[in-house]
């Protein structure tokens, strides 16, 4: 290679590397000690109308080699201020380090605090910077946000990741609630019924045990929080929504809403469950139909004897029929309610722009006025045994 | 190089002796011995060899003597110096191993090279007899090429034995074997083979063209001299030519129109023109089932990725891009990088060079010694290090992964390559995290594409583009498709 040449390179290579926007990149440049990994977020009122910011973040363990069990792997800074991104700014003054956002697990907000403020106004923040990112999930709390990050974790390093794996599976395995980002957020909020769903956490005190739960959800009308919907009917409400994962199914043995239930219902487990919404409108009327497939597994069985095909049969229909009043129950509460999670709103802005128009203005009044049919179509995919018999019952029992 | 009179032999026997006692003095392994012979034995003949390379046991003044007269015990008391000069004045030599010179020059080279010489008073030629002896290496499984599948002959530093084994595995005529030597000091005898037909003639001419400053004046001690003299780009990281200590290999090379260069003494086979695919390639590539070797394929290719670029990329992932670590394996890190004083880009550059010290000590140690070595040096950089709060554990993963890929490349010269190349791209990466790795490889690319090897583009299949030779680079098509192949000249 002529000589020429190779000066040529070295001097392109040298005002490439000068003429680079070194001062952006040194912005990002920071050694991983020098960071604090923002593992979870929580917001609330503060005195004087400010914003409390409670953030959690990853404290690694001083030991070298990471080996022995440090007492508590996170701490908690609270700052307060007007606006978030002030609250935000006054953590390094706290902790020392620049915080990194890119691993937040979750954002809790206080109920109070959704209450009062649209939370995409007050998360704006989070929607606008390039560290944190759109699929970091959220919870509103049941009272003061900060107090959930104190709690200890069972296993995982922190709470918040804690937060955020319950969240994940109470809404995969259980049903009981459901599952939002900031994205999703945005999404509903900005979509035309503005109706969006967050998971809910609150304490629950089983048998003298104060435990943190992610169950229900807490409903945004335009952002704000209107309503919480219990853990019991938002399997119902998920179900009409198609937003159903898996979950349990218990059937009572009889009818009779008097009798005593312990170890008088079978339970079922759904696979699957795909849900088709119909809108339609006759003049101001607006009916809605419901049809559910579910793929079911029998989890236990207690009240039927053998599954032949007739006896399979009725067992279908009381699952079938303990999934519609399942909801029912939730579609009577959203329309006494007047929310409209389940999108109905969007789906006639869609297809009928028009109607969509004339009804905007009262849209809660129009939602809760409408009628609905539900209709479940169940299959039995497994009885989890080879005969489909109760395990209770012997030979000869029939 | 030593002045060797270029004039002839002299009739007299002592004054040829005088000559060779004046040019060897203080060579102790010459030996010169006086023989008779002729009626009454008064007749004088010497003989002059290098008593370290050439065979003592055979009398070879007997034997010339032998192809006088017609019985074959006896001292050889009826021959005289006239018949002598007639026989082999006349009818030449009929021994085969044996050359008639008249000049001195010829018979320092031939004597030099283990004949020896037979000196005859009154006679101004010299009898010269090939005896050399060495010993040499059994032909074993080549150490630093071995294969689970396959022919296991290597070279040895020999290269008569070299090219019979190459020549034993092309029995055509189209297998050319050119000798020349070096000269200088070594007077190296080297060897070029290639597949008439299949080799590029323009290639060919390049290379003897370059081969030119070699002939006659050069002292050539290993092939690996040649390499530097004829390559194109000296400077360039990376190597241009390939090579091997296996014979199969050579013949394969030679048949997908490569041209093997062996030198006297040396093992090892130069493979010209060495392209960046060829380096890594195997020959156990071709004696695998096809996915098999496809998969292995793949993963040297991944190995390579990875000895250039996984410190950088740890560098700038950790330094910038923290948002691209999975958040569990993030935390593992957080806690280990806690209490480490240096930066991850010194932190790298402190292993990787402990890494090349340890890796340097364990080659040039005895082996008995090198075991105590790997055992230090896995406590050391392994262990110790990281107790002593010097490198964090995931550093400690990311320089052996580093080397571990490094070694799993065929060829050991680029290894090295990859090696050098990753210290300039953990600088960039550094400085500008992904960006600068995306930089370093544009110039790593940039510099490959300019590359050639013999005038032929070192990224040849790939760039420029040729289609059909790219069934066997990044993937290896069924072995059927490639041999039934109709390999023309290749196109520079």
């Amino acid at each position: 290679m002529p000589r020429y040449a190779i000066i040529s390179r070295l001097v392109l290579l040298a005002a490439m590397l000068c003429a680079l926007p070194t001062g952006c990149a040194e912005g990002d440049r920071a050694e991983i000690p020098q960071k604090g990994f923002v593992m979870g977020v929580a917001l609330d009122e503060a005195p004087e109308g400010r914003i409390g910011l409670t953030v959690q973040v990853f404290k690694p363990s001083q030991n070298i080699v990471g080996r022995g069990k440090p007492e508590k792997s996170f701490i908690n800074i609270r700052t307060d201020d007007e606006s978030m991104i002030e609250a935000v700014r006054d953590i390094t003054i706290r902790l020392g380090r620049k915080a990194q956002w890119s691993h937040m697990r979750i954002i809790l907000v206080g109920e109070q605090l959704a209450r009062k403020h649209s939370l995409i106004a007050l998360l704006d923040f989070l929607y606008r910077d390039h560290e944190p990112r759109l699929t970091t999930h959220l919870l509103i709390t049941k009272g003061d946000a900060a107090q959930y990050m104190e709690i200890p974790p069972y296993i995982e390093n922190s709470v918040s990741q804690q937060y955020f794996l319950s969240e994940q599976s109470s809404h995969e395995m259980t049903g009981k609630t459901v599952s939002a980002n900031l994205l999703q957020l945005a999404l509903q909020t900005r979509s035309p019924s503005a109706v969006a769903m967050i998971p809910y956490l609150y304490e629950q005190k089983s048998r003298d045990e104060v435990t943190p739960a992610v169950a229900g959800a807490a409903v945004l009308v335009n952002g704000r929080l209107k309503e919480v919907i219990p853990s019991k009917l938002l399997e119902g409400v998920q179900l009409l929504a198609g937003s159903y994962k898996s979950g349990i199914v218990e059937v009572p043995c009889t009818a009779d809403p008097t009798k005593e239930r312990a170890l008088q219902e079978d339970s079922v487990e759904v696979l699957s469950a795909k849900t088709v919404m119909r809108v339609k409108t006759a003049g101001d009327r607006l009916h809605l139909a419901f049809r559910l497939k579910v793929e079911t597994a029998l989890s236990e069985l207690v009240c039927g004897q053998s599954l032949k095909p007739q006896e399979d049969q009725a067992l279908r229909q009381r699952i079938a029929k303990t999934i519609e009043q399942t909801m029912r129950e939730g579609m009577d509460w959203l329309l006494q309610k007047r929310v409209d999670v389940l999108g109905v709103g969007n789906l006639l802005f869609e297809r009928h722009t028009k109607l969509w128009r004339q009804w905007k203005k009262d849209w809660p009044q129009q939602f809760a006025g409408a009628t609905y049919e539900v209709h479940a179509d169940v299959t039995i995919m497994t009885s989890g045994t080879n005969v489909g018999k109760p395990i209770d019952k012997r030979p000869g029992d029939s | 190089m030593v002045p060797i009179a270029a004039d002839r032999l002299s009739k007299q026997l002592p004054a040829n002796l005088a000559r060779l006692g004046d040019v060897y003095k203080q060579c102790g392994d010459l030996e010169i011995k006086d023989w008779r012979y002729g009626p009454d034995l008064k007749h004088r003949a010497a003989s002059v060899y290098f008593k370290t390379i050439c065979e003592g046991n055979t009398n070879y003044m007997k034997s010339a003597l032998q192809d006088l007269s017609n019985h074959v015990i006896g001292p050889g008391l009826d021959v005289t110096p006239e018949m002598i000069r007639v026989f082999f004045g006349a009818h030449g030599v009929s021994s085969e191993h044996a050359t008639l010179e008249r000049d001195w020059s010829a018979v320092d080279r031939l004597m030099l090279q283990g004949y020896l010489v037979l000196l005859i008073d009154g006679w101004d030629y010299a009898l010269c007899f090939e005896s050399e002896e060495m010993e040499t290496r059994p032909v074993a499984e080549p150490e630093t090429e071995p294969v689970v599948q396959g022919p296991r002959e290597g070279t040895v530093e020999s290269l008569k034995k070299n090219i019979g084994m190459i020549r034993k595995r092309m029995q055509t005529p189209a297998l050319k074997i050119q000798y020349f030597r070096a000269g200088g000091h070594t007077n190296t005898n080297i060897a070029y083979g290639y597949l008439e037909g299949v080799v590029d003639p323009a290639v060919l001419a390049e290379f003897e063209r370059r081969l030119q400053p070699i002939r006659g004046r050069g002292d050539i001690v290993d092939t690996s001299y040649i390499e530097e003299i004829i390559e194109d780009r000296p400077l360039s990281p990376f190597p241009q030519f390939r090579y091997t200590e296996r014979t199969d290999t050579a013949a394969a090379a030679m048949l997908n129109g490569k041209i093997v260069l062996l030198t006297e003494g040396s093992g090892s086979i130069m493979i010209c023109p060495g392209l960046f695919f060829d380096l890594l390639q195997s020959s156990e590539d071709y004696y695998q089932r096809v996915l098999v070797s496809n998969f292995i394929r793949w993963l040297r290719f991944i190995a390579l990725m990875i000895a250039i670029s996984l410190p950088s990329l740890y560098i700038a992932v950790s330094t910038f891009h923290t948002e691209l670590i999975p958040t569990v394996l993030l935390l593992a890190i957080v806690d280990s990088r806690e209490g480490i004083p240096f930066g991850a880009f010194v932190e790298a550059v402190i292993m990787v060079f402990f890494f090349e010290l340890l890796k340097e000590a364990g080659i040039r140690l005895p082996r008995n010694v090198g075991s105590a070595v790997s055992i230090v040096g896995a406590l050391v950089i392994g262990e110790a290090a990281i107790n002593a709060g010097i490198a964090s554990p995931i550093m400690v993963v990311i320089v052996s992964l580093t080397g571990i890929a490094s070694f799993s490349l065929p060829q050991y010269n680029l290894s090295i390559a990859l090696r050098l190349i990753q210290f300039p791209l953990m600088a960039l990466s550094s400085l500008l995290g992904g960006f600068g790795i995306l930089l370093g490889y544009l110039f790593i690319w940039l510099h490959l594409v300019t590359l050639t090897s013999l005038g032929v583009p070192f990224l040849t299949p790939l760039a420029p583009w040729k289609g059909d030779q790219l069934r066997d680079t990044l993937i290896r098509t069924k072995l059927p498709a490639l041999i039934k192949r109709p390999r023309p000249p290749r196109s520079t």
